[in-house]
């Protein structure tokens, strides 16, 4: 609470002053915990136990992250925990070449290798094989993605198209975030904490075995989180709140199958102030909204293991998911079934394919801001692909061959091949490099939407009327579409250190932009229609380096840099990338039951398309944070923590929506949790 | 310029505060660690193949007297060593198990048990298994081919579990009885 008024930077630095202050008392004050160091004999084990057992990926990880002929990085359940972080988007910021930035309290802007938005459209997210990318504005709704983070295994993030395997939209990037198995969040948990921004937040979870062979378990969260502040100093009146609530339970029928049951449902009421236009309030009303979010979802899941070569797995889902704001209420429900098959033919080839079925059907409200028409319509999407990986020679040159085939409602068919060649000249060395190609197929409002985007009130002759300038869908937009060149080096020496570093040059063509109609006089005011159409094209290009070093069992240092350029034609209607950005963590265990976590970022400036600005653009400084985060265990069931996050400013700038919202600034928060497992 | 000043400020405040911590923090420094909670794979291997000896019958004529030690061959990088040398003297009923570890094909032949790991060479592998082809041998390895190769029993990892796959028809032919209880856990492959 100090910290959101200590504006004054000599203040600040007392603030910050006395939190080290409060954290170097609490570590002198912790005191060592001994440690029970039994080691049970695994030979005294029965077959059915010794299969239970999860076996260290060491080399498995080290394998799979330094074998993928693809820019991959893995945020694993340790990293979020010693992050500190409350969300999913926020953890995003540890991976190279993603560009994540907090709109307001509420909203995130999150894209790979280019320039971010909160509509950024390019990027697949997937929870647990449930794709959560909206048809409808082709992006993601952040703050309504609020897995409980405690229970998730791990997040992979592949940088550049995965098109391949998962289909249209995954352009830039695909976010596959995995929850554990039920087997592994047995018995219970219990997360209390409170602080000046994330003013209160509770988490429960109780996991049981049912059973033999099936194990389950549920969770239920909440959060109130607090409101941000507008660049001029007023309170934003984003505060907002997430209820949540879920469970898992899986089942190993035999040696072969298993099944799996899981699903969520949420409500929440994110409040925002929105400007609203109107041909009679040209400078825009503001408005204190009251947005309603709500949804749910079931998945399935049947996996059958048919030898050591040979797998197959089959997936349905249902979700469903309503959002009601101020300019946009939407109802949304769909159904996706998937079939994947994977199998070795031979000794070189290791192949896997697949077919899916998606059905997606939503209901808009008519709204003056943001028409959508038809208010409702049904999608069918039918995709399948195959990809074959081949060992040319073994252990040393694999190629990867695939496409993914794909009819749409909206263009037609799709096809998106890649070739990915790895080569590893020695076993800590690996090269590879990948062509590939990608499309982003047209959202529901580049089809049918009308988005009153700015009001231009009437001057001095000759316009004496206001113009209404609007985004008009037209039914021709086509795909976007990137052929993505990548080449990429890794150096795994041993399984305390790694260096992943990744570059790439995307060609984009066929890019979103918006052209000039010909201005209709509607009586009171003239109408300035700006069509979405594909004419535009650009490059982007860049280089990300992640580095690990495990440097003493007690000390992991994570560092991660990039750098990325866009290349645009004149006129280009997007936002500008960071350059440089860079992350460094250091994670460190003095004793076994004391974390000291340390997490450094830099940001650097970006400009953001913005409607309400006189150029349409909006100049955003760069910036540094830290976060810190102490977390003492006084038993094995006990964690307090205390996390600052953004402590080096009282406020800060990250991005400023297109339209509709004002500039809302991130402020320094500080928060003290406490966790309970039995 | 003001920009400059402040930013350096804020870096040197940073690693004011950062040095501070650090050595606050290295004064408390505890002595023991205990970071990996998971087992290590071969650990559980090994562990699995010791339960697969219990659960297998061999031909009476496999051992000369009731008490004769058992005899495991590992055919497999250094690596992997230290695992299965915990299995050296414990019991299968009235046997002890001996584990050795050999690195030539041709040393496969007197074994009971006989462990081929990923690292082998696939020459050497399909050596190994053809001087025990047909004899009371059981073949363990955690290849893909393990199994078409002609071995009997195959582990392998899927989402960090280990699973195991069995040939019943190579196990006939290698003269062994593997029990009810193993195939009913075990993934059955190869002609039914």
């Amino acid at each position: 609470m100090i910290y959101r008024s200590a504006t004054d930077k000599n203040q600040a630095y007392t603030g910050f002053a006395k939190m080290l202050y409060v954290l170097a008392i609490a570590a002198v004050l912790c005191y060592t915990v001994p440690l029970s160091a039994e080691e049970s004999d695994l030979t005294d084990l029965s077959i059915e136990d010794l299969m239970g057992i999860k076996v260290t990926s060491v080399s498995k990880k080290a394998q799979y992250l330094s074998d993928s002929a693809a820019a991959i990085f893995v945020i694993t359940n340790e990293d979020l925990k010693r992050s500190g972080v409350t969300n999913i988007p926020d953890a995003l910021r540890m991976v190279p070449g993603l560009n994540v930035a907090r709109i307001d309290s509420n909203k995130w802007a999150v894209n790979s290798r280019g320039a971010t938005s909160r509509f950024a459209d390019k990027l697949l997210v997937l929870i647990d094989g449930r794709s959560v990318y909206t048809p409808s504005f082709s992006g993601v709704y952040w703050e309504v993605q609020n897995v409980m983070l405690e229970d998730v295994e791990r997040i992979e993030v592949i940088r550049g198209p995965g098109a391949t395997l998962w289909g249209a939209n995954a352009v830039n990037g695909v976010i596959n975030i995995m929850t554990k198995h039920a087997k592994e969040t047995q018995g219970g948990l219990v997360s209390l904490g409170g602080g000046s921004e994330e003013q209160a937040f509770t988490s429960a979870r109780y996991g049981a075995s049912l059973g033999k062979k099936t194990y389950g378990r549920i969770y239920a969260k909440g959060f109130k989180g607090d409101e941000f502040q507008f660049s001029q100093g007023s309170d934003a009146g984003d505060d907002w709140g997430i209820r949540q609530g879920g469970f898992r339970v899986e089942s190993k029928l035999n040696a072969n199958d298993s099944v799996k049951l899981q699903g969520d449902i949420y409500q929440g009421d994110i409040n925002q102030q929105v400007t609203v236009l109107s041909p009679a309030t040209p400078n825009g009303m503001e408005t204190n909204d009251d947005t309603e979010v709500s949804g749910g979802n079931l998945v399935a899941r049947w996996q059958s293991i048919l030898s050591s070569t040979s797998e197959f797995s089959l997936q349905a889902y249902y979700d469903r998911t309503e959002r009601k704001e101020a300019y946009v209420h939407e109802k949304r429900n769909s159904f996706d079934l998937d079939f994947q098959h994977q199998f070795s033919a031979g000794n070189r080839h290791d192949i896997v394919w697949g077919a899916r079925y998606r059905h997606t059907s939503d209901d808009f409200a008519r709204n003056p801001l943001v028409l959508i028409d038809p208010d409702t319509r049904s999608d069918d999407l039918y995709s399948a692909f195959i990809q074959d990986e081949i060992s040319l020679v073994q252990n040393r040159l694999q190629l990867t061959l695939g496409s993914k085939f794909e009819h749409n409602n909206y263009t037609g068919h799709e096809i998106q091949p890649s070739i990915r060649l790895l080569w590893a000249p020695h076993p800590n060395h690996k090269l590879w490099t990948s062509i590939s190609r990608a499309v982003r197929t047209p959202s529901r409002v580049e089809h049918d939407g009308v988005i009153i985007n700015e009001v231009i009130p009437p001057s001095s002759p000759p316009a004496v009327l206001p113009v209404v300038i609007k985004t008009v869908g037209t039914p021709d937009y086509d795909s976007e579409e990137l052929t993505a060149y990548e080449l990429g080096y890794r150096f795994v020496p041993n399984h305390t250190f790694s260096l992943d570093i990744a570059t790439f040059y995307n060609d984009y063509d066929n890019a979103r932009t918006v052209e000039l109609a010909t201005p209709v006089f509607q009586g009171t005011y003239i109408e300035q229609a700006l069509c979405f159409s594909n004419n535009f094209s650009a490059h982007t290009y860049g280089v990300e380096v992640a580095g690990t070093w495990q440097a003493v069992k007690w000390l992991k240092l994570d560092l991660a840099y990039s750098y990325l350029i866009s290349d645009f034609e004149d006129g280009a209607q997007v936002g500008k990338e960071p350059t440089h950005q860079a992350s460094f963590r250091s994670a460190l265990t003095p004793r076994k039951d004391l974390d000291l976590d340390i997490w450094l970022r830099y940001v650097d400036n970006v400009s953001s398309i913005y409607v309400a600005s006189d150029n349409d653009r909006f100049d955003i400084d760069g910036y540094l944070t830290l976060d810190l985060r102490l977390a003492w265990r006084p038993t094995a069931h006990w964690e307090l923590s205390l996390v600052g996050q953004n402590l080096l400013e009282s406020r800060h700038l990250e991005f400023v929506q297109e339209s509709f919202t004002r500039p809302t600034e991130v402020q320094r928060g500080i928060y003290g949790k406490v966790t309970y497992q039995f | 310029m003001k920009k400059d000043t402040e930013l350096a400020k804020r870096l040197n405040r940073i690693c004011c505060s950062t040095v501070f911590l650090l050595l606050l923090l290295f004064s408390t420094l505890g002595n023991a660690f205990a970071f990996d909670q998971r087992m290590g794979e071969y650990a559980v291997k090994a562990a699995f193949v010791l339960n697969f000896a219990r659960y297998t019958q061999w031909p009476d004529e496999s051992f000369v007297s009731p008490t004769e030690p058992f005899k495991l061959c590992v055919l497999g990088n250094k690596a992997i060593e230290e695992a299965f040398q915990t299995l050296n003297g414990k019991k299968i009923e009235s046997r002890t198990l001996d584990v050795r570890f050999i690195t030539k094909a041709e040393d496969a032949a007197p074994c009971n048990i006989l462990f081929i790991s990923e690292g082998i060479d696939h020459a050497i592998l399909l050596d190994a298994l053809a001087a025990v082809k047909g004899k009371p041998v059981l073949t363990i390895g955690e290849t893909k081919t393990f199994i078409n190769s002609g071995g009997v029993i195959n582990l392998f990892n899927r989402k960090e579990r280990l699973y195991f796959e069995i040939n019943e028809t190579t196990a006939q032919k290698q003269h062994l009885k593997l029990s009810s209880r193993l195939l009913k856990l075990a993934i059955i492959v190869g002609d039914k």
